[in-house]
């Protein structure tokens, strides 16, 4: 038997390339496109309509997602409980919310149960009565979370932190007050639903196995006719604010045993050319296990349990943000790291050894997102709603594989300079009294 | 049905393989078998510790992480009261680089002083960030010893308190390594788009030359029959009262466990469920109500936990509570909820198998307890519990007698 080397690491081979899974298109009786994906080897599904309108197009807070939740509250069919109970019945699992531009009404079901679980959401779309009781309860509900959130110093932190980066004027900045609970009623409901929630609107998603049967049952029951009447655009444009968010905020709460630091700015978003590029400076600062500010706070000197950045996209906008809890006793010092982290790859050229590392995650990353039917639809689906297509990935493989030390260090100074950050300490760290 | 494939080391390393050609990436399980119950009183949060330490390096590699980040691999662990589990998965091709990286740490570890020091103050703050630093987070810590006064799951899997961390030293830590840390205590399931012979070849490679340890076979003390209700109130600046009543239950091998599995749901699973529809939607006394399991292996507990509703007294709310237990003793459950929580049993399993993860951490876990084969038939044993069964658990668990309650009052501003 030859002795092993256990030095030495294995061969291995370079990252895979992608398949990607490029969903067919095609377009329901009364012209709403639907994409699928027919794929995987269970029998599974997930069914999505989505819907343009979201937080963005609301005229009060709390209206874009309360109305999707409360598609599920009643019907002119059914009472809650008898929506709640077939759901179950069928072992299926709803999906109802509202982002900045878009609402949702989902489920993922067994592919066999598709025609049943199909026409309780078309009841729950075509005719929710948004009773008043259901509302009370659920708005109670909702006021109770909203208290629970506040013991949360995370919660606290990224709160003030978008208000910050966007201003309580632009959608993506309005922060919920309690009043707003208490301001909401019914009537806003049925008129954020008349408005967003018809086929001139909609777009469907399915993904997991089936055959044509399922396709004609999803044209049986959203591809007749133009169903709610037409559809309302966004009707008021918000700009983004110009300042260049350079505060510094602290948020007590005396009872807090660690403090949420929230470091960030607005950032380009996937639609820019240097999306790319500052997408790899953040992957090197805190994408990853093996980041550095991962390695520095909480590898190498137990500040915290966790720490990450990250680079987010919005329609108008983005974000840069990095995140962690640490211990109130060394909150100063978690500070002087992470900017001592930023300032490090904005003057400092990365290892090649570094790079590798990183461009090797980010193309496992990048396989992961097509792993399965339900991640290759949601994939597509994030391009598609910023109207781009899988090129991207094409793309950002030719850019990782390129990238130089000597951009990246020009991406990060571009970008990502420290003097240009919103912080928000949240908590009741050492030293923070006199501020 | 799942098929896998079952092999054992000569060492005593149980290996169990499943092929999934849906996916780029091979997932590496591994599965030790020692959890918080192993420990002993004074050292608690000794296993949790010690999974964090099996990223600090070992015998022939000083640095567990970098090597597989280099390869497109990520990994994880967890830690509970029965078991420790690892896993890491790579793209296919590169399964050797995670082979060669789980055996050595199987082999020996290698860390030191320092790198014990930061891994307690990093569990310091994942104890604090979990637990202490959340609204209502240490309810559980406080649950448990109240339900068992001398079995180990008396403490969480975190520790009894935060000294024991401070205090472990790296003697502690090498030997509870010697200890449990070996093949012939360990389960390792592999689930991918893998080739059966090839794959059995990388183990024995790797693995082979690891020498078969003496684990101490495990005495744990059983825990007493309560025979008295217990309660116990802590105030805490929180917004809303909060209720915990927890029931001893079966252990998860006893015939009796799927249909205490499925009363759970009766109860409380989905929003139609019994609990939530009554005490939430209906009387509008709860904000939230929940009932689950400890699935744990030696007898575990049944949790019905709620938050009330502002201007709700705890007397009305227990109460409450009490009445919905009381229709489950009763009144027998009819056929379409049992037939709705066995249609749930089923397609929760049916979506379990999108992650492949998932599968190789049930396959090792079922191992742990009773043969892998547990996967195929599980189901099966759901689907044949009749409604009088469940009431038999109800009448034998929801007892006065059987019962912890914690009153977890907001204090008044």
């Amino acid at each position: 038997m030859s002795i092993l080397n256990r030095k030495i690491q294995p061969d291995f081979e370079p990252i895979p390339g992608i398949e990607y899974i490029e969903p067919k298109v095609l377009k329901l009786d009364n012209g709403i496109e639907l994409f699928s994906v027919n794929a995987g080897n269970l029998d599974i599904l997930r069914l999505e309509l989505i819907f343009k309108g979201g937080s963005y197009a609301q005229k009060e807070p709390l209206i874009a997602s309360s109305t999707a939740v409360m598609l599920a509250e009643g019907t002119k069919k059914m009472s809650a409980q008898k929506i709640a109970e077939s759901i179950d019945f069928y072992g299926a699992f709803p999906t109802l919310g509202a982002n900045r531009h878009s609402s949702n009404v989902g489920v993922y079901t067994l592919s066999k149960y598709l025609p049943q679980t199909i026409e309780i959401l078309q009841d729950m779309v075509f005719q929710p009565t948004f009773p008043q009781d259901e509302f009370a309860t659920m708005m109670n509900k909702r006021i109770q979370g909203f208290h629970v959130q506040h013991e949360r110093t995370g919660f606290i932190a990224r709160r003030e932190f978008f208000k910050l980066l966007f201003s309580i004027a632009h959608p993506y900045g309005k922060i919920t007050e309690l009043k707003d609970y208490k301001n909401l009623n019914t009537e806003q409901l049925f008129d954020f639903h008349k408005r967003y929630y018809n086929s001139d609107n909609c777009k469907i998603l399915l993904a997991g196995k089936f055959d044509d049967t399922i396709i004609q049952k999803v044209n049986q029951t959203f591809g007749q006719e133009n169903w709610r009447g037409k559809s309302f655009s966004e009707d008021k444009k918000f700009e983004i604010p110009e300042n260049n968010g350079t505060e510094r905020v602290f948020i007590k709460k005396e009872n807090a045993m660690q403090s949420t630091i929230c470091i960030g700015k607005k950032m380009i978003n996937k639609k820019h050319s240097d999306y790319i590029g500052v997408k790899i400076v953040d992957t090197i600062l805190g994408g990853f296990f093996g980041s550095r500010l991962m390695q520095n706070l909480r590898e190498d000197k137990g500040y915290t349990y966790h720490i990450d950045s990250m680079i987010a996209s919005a329609r108008d906008s983005g974000y840069f943000l990095i995140e962690t809890d640490v211990a109130n006793e060394v909150c100063k010092d978690a500070l002087d790291e992470i900017y001592k982290e930023i300032r490090r790859i904005r003057q400092e050229l990365v290892s090649v050894e570094e790079l590798e590392v990183v461009k090797n995650q980010i193309l496992s990353e990048m396989l992961k997102l097509f792993d399965g039917p339900f991640g290759a639809m949601q994939t597509f689906w994030s391009m598609k709603e910023y109207d781009m297509t899988f090129e991207f990935f094409d793309n950002f493989i030719e850019v990782v594989n390129k990238i130089t030390p000597t951009e990246i260090r020009d991406y990060a100074k571009k970008y990502l300079h420290e003097d240009s950050m919103t912080q928000v300490v949240s908590g009741n760290p050492d030293g923070f009294d006199t501020d | 049905m799942i098929e896998f494939k079952r092999y054992t080391l000569k060492n005593g390393l149980r290996v169990l393989l499943q092929k999934d050609n849906t996916t780029p990436f091979v997932f590496i399980n591994t599965l030790y078998d020692v959890g918080s119950r192993d420990e002993s009183p004074n050292k608690t949060g000794f296993a949790h510790l010690f999974e964090h330490l099996m990223f600090e390096g070992s015998v022939n590699i000083p640095d567990f992480d970098r090597p597989l980040q280099i390869v497109g691999g990520e990994n994880n662990a967890f830690t509970n009261s029965d078991y420790t589990n690892y896993y890491t998965y790579v793209p296919t091709q590169n399964i050797e680089t995670a082979l060669w990286l789980e055996s050595d740490r199987m082999l020996g570890l290698n860390f030191s002083q320092e790198k014990l020091n930061i891994q307690k103050d990093v569990v310091i703050e994942e104890y604090k960030q979990s637990y202490l630093n959340q609204p209502y987070g240490d309810a559980k810590l406080i649950l448990k010893p109240m339900a068992y006064k001398i079995h180990p799951y008396r403490w969480s899997t975190i520790g009894a308190t935060m000294d024991h961390i401070k205090d472990a030293t790296l003697d502690d830590v090498k030997e509870f390594f010697y200890k449990y840390y070996a093949p012939n205590n360990a389960i390792l399931s592999i689930v991918g788009n893998i080739d059966f012979d090839a794959t059995i070849r990388l183990i024995e490679k790797w693995y082979s030359e690891i020498e078969m340890r003496n684990t101490p076979k495990r005495k744990l003390p059983k825990e007493p029959t309560q025979k008295d209700a217990r309660t116990q109130t802590v105030t805490r600046q929180v917004p809303y009262d909060g209720i915990y009543k927890a029931y001893h239950m079966y252990n998860r091998v006893d015939t009796k466990f799927h249909a205490t599995d499925l009363m759970s749901d009766v109860l409380s699973n989905g929003k139609s469920a019994q609990m939530h529809q009554n005490l939430v939607q209906k009387k509008k006394i709860f904000s939230s109500i929940d009932a689950y399991l400890h699935d744990s292996i030696d007898e575990g507990l049944f949790v019905v936990e709620g938050k009330l509703m502002n201007g709700i007294d705890m007397d009305k709310a227990e109460m409450a509570i009490q009445e919905e237990l009381d229709l489950i003793k009763n009144e027998i459950v009819d056929d379409y909820t049992l037939s709705k929580v066995k249609n749930k049993i089923e397609s929760t399993f049916v979506f379990s198998q999108i992650s492949p993860l998932q599968m190789a951490r049930t396959l090792a876990s079922f191992e742990l307890i009773g043969g892998a084969e547990m996967i195929n038939s599980e189901v099966g044993k759901y689907l044949t519990v009749s409604a009088s069964q469940i009431q038999d658990v109800a009448q034998e668990v929801f007892r006065k007698e059987n019962c912890s309650t914690l009153y977890y009052l907001a204090e008044k501003k």
